[in-house]
């Protein structure tokens, strides 16, 4: 169920009716279960995965914290976790057969459960799992305090890597291995799982990483609400491609009764309809043609590649960032506010800058919980580099399990440091200068720099290795072949970028995304109908799934 | 007064205020929807001459949304000189064929009349043999992106009728989706060619036929003035024609707008997706669809041309997006029945952008390549009954 399926409109329509009538409390249980429909809807196999990390952060951070956790909460969390395996895992649902015309359910009752030892296992391994946390629980409330919250951090970010690394990592370095050993003349059959990646895991697992860290840090205090815990990890606007909020702005959001405005849900509405134009009709529209160029396994001309290259920085950005904004679009029909994801990253004059405009969730996460921690630039120049390739070259890690995104973020880490070593320490007054040479520098500076985001760019779209090294080499030894192959691409998204373009400049130039509201009420109501219209001629566009929601 | 009631006071004119400035601003964005329908129907208006077949880009993308009946009514002019020519293409009609005077049997000059039976991809396969052997005769049958059933039904219609030495039965890879239909139209949204071929399918394993209730372009045109014989046919399509949809197929008042012809557009586009999705991944095709009927066709054509004494050759056309699917879809089949094949996957791969010209067909080079490969086979197979 993505964003732009007519399966998420009824869903948020019937989410949003419910959500409305009901009190705060109700509110919070309508959110969950509807979260937990949005993620079953995709496999429901893999909602236990996300119950089973809720309630391991859950008890993480009450532990961190104070060292107790409330019978009741306990007993929440056990039940949780057994009946998530139950149902999640070990009931078989397509037992069940329902039919609409005519309504019928009918029950193959020797198939609703396994027949098998496997089947039976997930619920075991909950049961032992739950047993043995209560049984320890004395034991860990007798901890010594630096110990106990040592030891309770340490569980929580480990296990949430385990279940990344696992789901995420496993067959890349197994088969990375088995090349090296390869390569070395071994002959090797190492074991290969047939692992499918769970939507969303980066996301909630960093949220859930960033809770106990703050707990510890003594900048948030743990939850005692389980259900609004498990609506922090779960909340569906961001999911499955964030913005990865922390639990100081969303957990307490959900902490306290929601005051909808008038104005909040108009803001909403631009939101998604901006969003969906920025996905259906730019990203969507754009990735047949970005595709045939880095699809295709015959010859291409350097022309082929630096427009497929421009227009795939297009789409990232429209595709990433449209889902961002109809997450907090989403998200304000709901009287939340979620994190600003994007601000104008394109306009960025250096690395520095492009990391504080892009994915700014990701970029302050690795900041924060990376780092900082790696120790950041307190330890010298040499320090400072070697910290600034480790954060994003795992950021690169981050987004696949593919060699080209850790060498795109080798490349993005090269770029920060180079431009770390020339650019002077000591913040000199800047000398008056005349404001046209100003506009001049700033401006190669940015067209400059993005074209160096679309070399970072080129890395991370390509299929292979062979490839970045056949593109490169066209980019530098083919220089001005203008023999075009791309195909064109369709008239919403032609329509779409200047008119995405004039948008972003303007909202650059005055420093607000909301200029357009200062505008007369007939010129914002042209702005809006363009993008009705825009939007209505991407629809016909193939829908494709959000990229960032595959990392 | 206290503060906190003047607050209240003034909270709901305000946010009435607010209501009322947004939905002025709601009149607006109306109004300028509706001029913006008026005016793209004034200024790219699409010919009503069905003869005008090149009306510019962008009369042609509004017009892509209107119903297949709106189209339909566009280009079947009141006889076949004032029709449309997409409307002319591809009927199986035997008394059509004898009017284009395609060669039936081969003249003294040449040595062998290969009969071709498909699309314009192997249309163009046929062309580009001609040219390079002289000794050839080329006997074409084709619909516009005709899928594997009308290329079946245009060989057994066709049996008997000409003295070709060797039948290809041209097969794309983009078209099989078209097994599920009975006509040229449903599948094809956008550019819809009203032809009409037979569906397969199989009972006990053997190939059965759904014959469609219009054959012939007359017949169209005779059923598009009865409304008795249309409803017919519109309920024939309905019941045995799976990318059949009312929403996209029925002519309604709403064709005039053209929002509603961008909606419908969107509408068809998801529903066309939606099905032929059942039918290919990006893995390749679903072997439980519609290809077991495919190999049923596949077989029916190697054994009934070899029983007629033909040489049979099966062309695989794959198609951008569509790799080797088709090609491995086939393969076991091909090779079980020792049909003689040439498939395009391994000549000009469907992967590599340059094998291909921007409207989807395969460049001239490419379409040499293929054809060269189709040759070699035909020469293997005759120097061999020589030896022999």
């Amino acid at each position: 169920m993505t964003f732009n399926s007519i399966e998420f409109l009824v869903f948020f329509l019937v989410t949003y009716i419910l959500y409305r009538i009901l009190p705060f409390r109700g509110q919070n249980l309508v959110l969950l279960i509807g979260s937990y429909v949005f993620y079953g809807w995709w496999d429901v196999n893999f909602l236990f995965l996300m119950l089973l990390s809720t309630a391991i952060d859950f008890y993480c951070g009450a532990m961190i914290e104070t060292g107790r956790l409330e019978f009741s909460n306990r007993r929440i969390v056990s039940l949780s976790v057994v009946l998530g395996a139950l149902l999640f895992d070990t009931v078989q649902w397509n037992a069940i057969q329902v039919s609409i015309a005519p309504i019928a359910v009918s029950v193959k009752w020797t198939q609703l459960l396994p027949a098998y030892f496997s089947g039976w296992l997930i619920l075991m391994v909950a049961l032992l799992v739950v047993a043995i946390a209560n049984l320890l629980y004395p034991q860990f409330t007798a901890l010594e305090e630096k110990q106990r919250r040592h030891l309770f951090l340490w569980f929580s970010v480990c296990s949430n890597l385990a279940l990344l690394g696992f789901f995420k990592y496993f067959n890349f370095f197994i088969t990375s291995a088995e090349r090296v050993i390869h390569t070395l003349g071994i002959h090797s059959n190492l074991l290969h799982l047939n692992i499918i990646l769970p939507l969303g895991i980066s996301f909630y697992t960093f949220k859930a990483i960033s809770y106990a860290c703050d707990i510890y840090r003594g900048k948030l205090k743990a939850s005692h609400q389980f259900l609004e815990f498990a609506l922090f990890l779960a909340y569906f606007p961001p999911l499955f491609a964030g913005p990865i909020d922390r639990a100081s702005d969303l957990l307490t959001q959900f902490s306290n009764p929601r005051n909808i405005s008038f104005e909040q849900s108009v803001q909403g509405l631009f939101l998604i309809l901006f969003g969906l134009v920025k996905k259906v009709a730019l990203a969507d529209g754009l990735a047949g043609s970005v595709n045939a160029i880095y699809g295709t396994k015959g010859n291409v001309s350097w022309i082929d590649i630096i427009l497929a290259t421009f227009l795939y920085a297009i789409q990232i950005y429209c595709d990433f960032s449209g889902y961002s904004d109809i997450a907090r679009g989403v998200s304000k029909l709901l009287g939340i506010e979620l994190i600003l994801n994007f601000n104008l990253p394109y306009f960025s004059k250096d690395p520095s800058e492009f990391w504080r405009r892009w994915h700014i969730s990701l970029s302050t996460w690795l900041r924060d919980y990376l780092y900082i921690p790696l120790g950041g630039n307190r330890q010298g120049e040499r320090q400072t580099s070697q910290n600034l390739m480790t954060t994003m070259v795992l950021g690169g890690l981050w987004h696949g399990a593919a060699w080209n995104f850790i060498l795109w973020g080798f490349y993005q880490g090269m770029l920060l440091c180079v431009y770390r070593a020339f650019t002077p320490k000591t913040t000199n007054k800047q000398l008056p200068s005349k404001n046209k040479f100003k506009l001049l520098k700033g401006l190669v500076a940015t067209l400059f720099f993005f074209m160096l985001t679309c070399y970072g760019w080129l890395l991370f779209k390509a299929t292979s290795l062979t490839q970045i090294i056949s593109f490169t080499k066209i980019l530098f030894g083919d220089f001005g072949n203008l023999a075009l192959s791309l195909p064109k691409p369709p008239l919403p998204a032609i329509l779409g970028i200047p008119l995405l373009i004039s948008y972003e400049f303007l909202a650059y130039q005055t420093d607000n995304p909301d200029f357009y509201r200062r505008y007369p009420t007939p010129a914002r109501a042209a702005f809006y109908t363009a993008l009705i219209i825009i939007l209505l001629m991407g629809e016909s566009n193939a829908p494709a799934q959000f990229i960032y929601s595959q990392f | 007064m206290p503060l906190h009631s003047s607050s209240i006071l003034n909270f709901k004119p305000a946010i009435s205020n607010a209501m009322r400035k947004k939905f002025v601003t709601g009149l607006w964005i109306i109004f300028f929807l509706l001029m913006f329908d008026f005016s793209i129907n004034f200024m790219f208006p699409y010919p009503s001459d069905p003869l005008a077949t090149s009306p510019g880009q962008l009369n042609t993308y509004f017009e892509y949304g209107r119903s297949i009946e709106g189209k339909l009514s566009r280009i079947v002019g009141s006889t076949d000189e004032l029709s449309s020519p997409i409307a002319i293409a591809g009927w199986l009609d035997p008394e059509l064929w004898k009017k284009l005077n395609i060669p039936v049997s081969r003249t003294s000059d040449k040595d062998l009349l290969i009969a071709i039976y498909g699309m314009s991809f192997s249309n163009n396969v046929g062309t580009a043999m001609e040219e390079m052997d002289s000794r050839l005769m080329i006997r074409a049958i084709a619909g516009p992106a005709a899928p594997p059933n009308y290329s079946f039904a245009a060989y057994n219609l066709d049996r008997g009728k000409h003295q070709a030495d060797i039948v290809i039965l041209g097969l794309l890879a983009s078209s099989v989706k078209g097994l599920r239909t009975l006509n040229g139209m449903t599948w094809q949204f956008e550019g819809p060619a009203p032809y009409t071929y037979p569906r397969y399918f199989l009972e006990d394993g053997k190939l059965k036929a759904i014959l469609p209730h219009v054959m012939s372009l007359a017949q169209l045109r005779a059923a598009l003035q009865n409304k008795q014989q249309w409803n017919a046919f519109v309920n024939q399509l309905q019941e045995h024609d799976q990318f059949f949809n009312g929403f996209i197929f029925q002519k309604k008042w709403l064709d005039n707008s053209v929002i509603i012809r961008l909606i419908r557009r969107a509408v068809a586009q998801r529903h066309q997706l939606t099905l032929t999705n059942q039918i290919h991944s990006t893995t390749g095709f679903n072997a439980e669809s519609e290809i077991p009927v495919l190999r049923a066709i596949v077989n029916d054509f190697g054994a009934t041309a070899k029983a007629d004494g033909k040489m049979p050759i099966v062309l695989i056309l794959n198609d951008r997006g569509y790799e080797d699917h088709l090609f491995q879809a086939l393969k076991p089949t091909l090779e079980n029945a020792l049909i003689p094949y040439v498939s395009t996957h391994n000549i000009a791969p469907a992967n590599d952008l340059s094998n291909f010209i921007g409207d989807g067909h395969f460049t001239p080079k490419a379409n040499k390549l293929i054809a060269q490969e189709v040759l070699k086979l035909v020469n293997e197979h005759f120097n061999l009954v020589q030896l022999n």
